[in-house]
């Protein structure tokens, strides 16, 4: 019996152990020192973990990994923008970006959700075409309504053509806003507490929603949405909820990540959050239809080891850092097929297992 | 209110929380907004008066201290609706006068104080340009 | 329904987006004279474009029919073309002998890399198109490594001053650029330019693949794609029918890669083919397809109309705005399309 807990611990967390493992062998490849390693760890655990905390819900309602999250992101960046051009700087600055990206977090969301219900298992696909559609809507807004059609004051903002946002914004009036808020040394290590603080009362919430009446409902449409429908639980509307939600942590998530970062990149800075947090999550062990808060910490330690130690590793190993970053986005994208390989025949499985189980009570 | 119907009475707090909301994000602006002040040791007109520059004057603002000659100009960044600034003018490197002025400030992005007005004791010293 | 009776039927059947499309591109060209675009200058950079990338939009079709979706792993077969043109490359391989080598390289490697890609698809029947996608993506980023590694020795196509590794663009100029477009091409005036040779080649492939689905084995696809049950119970293999047809999705997307890389003059390594699949299937989407059923005339159609507005859009819109809005409403046009498609009920198949 203990054998077989051990073999089926392995099998279920395989990708995480796997990534653990080549860890093991590669720190000291790249040589780099191990304080440097807990410094990077903890910096980026305290910024990236909020953006992967928010694809737990739609998983919870059983609607897959939500590569619309970039939605939530753009709305972030939106609100941080015009907490820029106001001048509104420090922890207020933050608050004012938060109060402007929700709103419009919430009607992406909604969007979203609503084109995500019209396509019914093809959720995923529909949401990461959505996001790069969403794209185009926001350059639009960005790039040629701002600073024309919409005010924005400072021309520091705009392009020398008078209309459109610059490219690379400087945060540095709100920039470590949230960091230094309580910040702690240790051993020579700073360690951004508030940041964590808020990480980890949203986590709070995340348990505490989960025993709410509407978290309830979303875990069983997520089970079935058939047996869910039949309770009386309006499947349509706690899915779309459950995106909602989901974006709305994903604009905060990206305000924490930008006010750590200190630039925003108007045209770059949202793209690559999906697909950082998706991997992210899946590094840590969850899948598509199955993730859980321990998944999301394992996920972004993990997976954002390899993304410091990929590069000088390559160029120890085959003496081209090129080669290390290719390999990290090589292991990033692959990571996420194998993960929705193995979803993928889960799923199978699960769907041959009731046909066997519904023909044998036929018989 | 226990007449109302619930749908009014769900509309009635959503209102309310939205517009809580919206004051709190204003009032955000108000605390948060950050405001350049200039401050100029130059020679100014008012009211047809000439107020001259000051041969040294000494300015401590928040944890910042400036010394200023006559024609210089100094540029700060404040945050928030009040901040207060301590200016002392100095004649042979001795303080002879000490004046604490309140600067309330509300959504200006710049603000350019005259210092002469200062110390002069006029009750409006922002000069604009 | 009723009520509208015919036209009710028409916009039913093409889709309101389609139509959208279609109107605003004849809107595109019939303003091109008023702000100085010539009609035939663009008139003929659609048609090379659509020799171009008509191949690559073809490669859709057979894993649509087949029930296996979009083919949003098309960059495995890029990357069986761009193999084969290097590898014609570095054996200096010049004019259509170096065409057809690359072709004849690229071939088999884009048939084993579907033989595992398809081995994929059919153990994740339900969810192919997200995997694709990150298989695509993968190997993508596998190859880049792989480009930096392999032995390839043609002093052009490697970086300057003796580094070793594939540059990121190679030129075609001295080997076979627009050896199709250029084959049998006539001028008409100054600025109309008619690349017979690339469009014929597309035609050629297209008719192949008329004729293939007129085959038995074209029709086992066809019904494994329309219902798999229905097909299991009069004998067709659906599991092999569907290998089938992303091993040909992913030939023809290799040689659509050569055809579209003599048409650009360069070749793309590293991330040129990371986003390549989405313009093919915005294209065949808007030629009309859906996402299990999928014809040629969707096909020639709808690259006809992308790469219309790909074309038009930037001259005419930038002359008239004063401004360069092609980027956004590429991405919009062509991500739009691929949402009203997955958002779409599936369609019953005409037998």
């Amino acid at each position: 019996m203990k054998g077989r807990s051990l073999k089926g611990f392995i099998l279920s967390n395989i990708v995480p152990i796997i990534f653990l493992v080549f860890a093991a062998l590669a720190i000291p490849i790249s040589g780099l020192s191990y304080r440097y390693l807990f410094q990077e760890i903890i910096t980026r655990l305290s910024r990236d973990t909020f953006l992967v905390l928010a694809l737990l819900v739609p998983v919870l309602a059983g609607m897959g990994l939500n590569f619309g999250m970039v939605l939530g992101a753009m709305a972030g960046q939106i609100g941080l923008m015009l907490a820029v051009d106001w001048g509104v700087v420090g922890i207020p600055g933050l608050l004012v970006a938060a109060l402007i990206g929700t709103p419009i977090s919430v009607l992406l969301g909604f969007l979203c959700g609503y084109i995500m219900n019209k396509a019914k298992g093809r959720e995923m696909v529909t949401s990461y075409i959505l996001g790069f559609f969403m794209n185009g809507a926001y350059q639009f807004v960005v790039l040629y309504c701002m600073g024309g059609i919409f005010p924005i004051k400072s021309p520091q903002l705009l392009l020398s053509r008078g209309y459109g946002v610059r490219n690379a914004l400087s945060l540095a009036g709100i920039r470590g806003a949230l960091d230094s808020l309580v910040s702690m040394e240790i051993h020579g290590l700073s360690i951004p507490v508030a940041t964590f603080i808020v990480i980890l009362a949203f986590c709070l919430f995340l348990i505490l929603f989960e025993k709410t009446k509407l978290g309830q409902d979303m875990r069983a449409v997520g089970q079935d949405m058939v047996v869910a429908d039949g309770a009386g639980i309006p499947v349509e509307r706690t899915r779309i909820v459950a995106i909602i939600i989901s974006t709305i942590l994903a604009c905060y998530g990206q305000i924490i990540f930008l006010q750590n970062i200190g630039t925003i990149n108007t045209y770059n800075s949202h793209e690559q959050t999906g697909i950082f947090a998706i991997a992210a999550l899946l590094v840590g062990g969850a899948t598509a239809s199955k993730a859980n808060i321990v998944n999301v910490f394992v996920g972004v330690l993990l997976f954002h080891l390899m993304f410091v130690i990929s590069p000088t590793a390559g160029k120890n190993l085959i003496g081209d850092a090129q080669l290390g970053e290719y390999f990290r986005v090589f292991v990033s994208y692959g990571i996420i097929a194998i993960a929705l390989l193995l979803h993928a025949l889960e799923r199978r499985r699960v769907r041959i297992a009731r046909m066997k189980m519904e023909n044998e009570s036929v018989v | 209110m226990i007449c109302l119907s619930v749908f009014k009475r769900r509309m009635f707090i959503r209102t309310v929380l939205v517009i809580v909301l919206i004051l709190f994000g204003v009032f955000l602006v108000f605390i948060g907004k950050q405001h350049i002040v200039v401050f100029a040791n130059e020679e100014v007109y008012q009211d047809g008066k000439i107020f001259p520059a000051l041969t040294k004057v000494r300015i401590k603002i928040g944890e910042e201290t400036f010394e200023l000659e006559p024609g210089d100009r100094v540029s700060v960044e404040v945050v928030g609706l009040k901040n207060a600034f301590l200016i002392e003018t100095l004649a042979d490197g001795v303080v002879d006068k000490s004046i604490t002025f309140p600067l309330s400030l509300k959504l200006e992005r710049m603000v350019i104080i005259s210092l002469p007005l200062v110390v002069a004791g006029s009750s409006n010293v922002t000069i604009t340009e | 329904m009723c009520s509208f009776g015919q036209i009710g039927k028409v916009i039913e059947r093409f889709g309101w987006p389609r139509l959208i499309i279609a109107f605003f591109l004849v809107a595109l060209f019939a303003s091109a004279p008023l702000v100085n675009v010539r009609i035939d200058t663009s008139l003929s950079d659609v048609l090379v474009r659509v020799g171009m990338n008509g191949i690559l939009v073809l490669a859709m079709v057979p894993m649509i029919q087949s029930g296996c979706g979009l083919n949003f792993g098309l960059p495995l077969g890029i990357i069986a073309g761009l193999v084969g043109a290097v590898t014609s490359m570095n054996f200096s391989l010049q004019g259509f002998v170096g065409f057809f080598a690359a072709i004849l390289i690229a071939i088999p490697i884009a048939a084993i890399l579907g033989y595992f890609y398809g081995w994929l698809l059919n153990l994740t029947k339900g969810d192919e198109m997200m995997i694709a996608t990150y298989v695509g993506f993968s190997s993508v980023a596998f190859m880049c490594m792989m480009w930096l590694l392999l032995p390839y020795h043609n002093p052009l196509m490697l970086w300057g001053f003796g580094g070793s590794g594939l540059r990121t663009t190679i030129s075609l100029q001295a080997f076979w650029l627009q050896i199709l477009d250029k084959f049998l091409s006539f001028h008409i005036g100054n600025y109309f330019f008619f690349p017979t040779g690339s469009l014929v080649f597309f035609a050629v492939v297209c008719f192949v693949m008329w004729a293939f689905f007129r085959t038995t084995t074209g029709t086992a696809m066809m019904a494994a794609g329309s219902n798999p049950q229905f097909a299991r119970a009069n004998g067709v293999d659906v599991d092999r029918m569907r290998m089938l047809s992303v091993v040909m999705s992913t030939i023809l997307g290799a040689i659509g890669m050569i055809v579209y890389e003599q048409s650009y003059g360069f070749i793309q390594l590293y991330m040129g083919p990371f986003y390549m699949a989405f313009p093919a299937v915005a294209a065949v989407l808007l030629g009309g397809a859906s996402v299990n059923k999928a014809t040629i005339t969707n096909v020639v159609l709808g690259t006809l109309l992308f790469q219309g507005i790909l074309t038009m859009t930037p001259s005419v819109i930038n002359s008239l705005l004063k401004t360069d809005m092609s980027e956004v409403i590429r991405i919009v046009v062509s991500n739009g399309m691929i949402l009203y498609a997955l958002t779409r009920k599936e369609q019953v198949k005409k037998r």
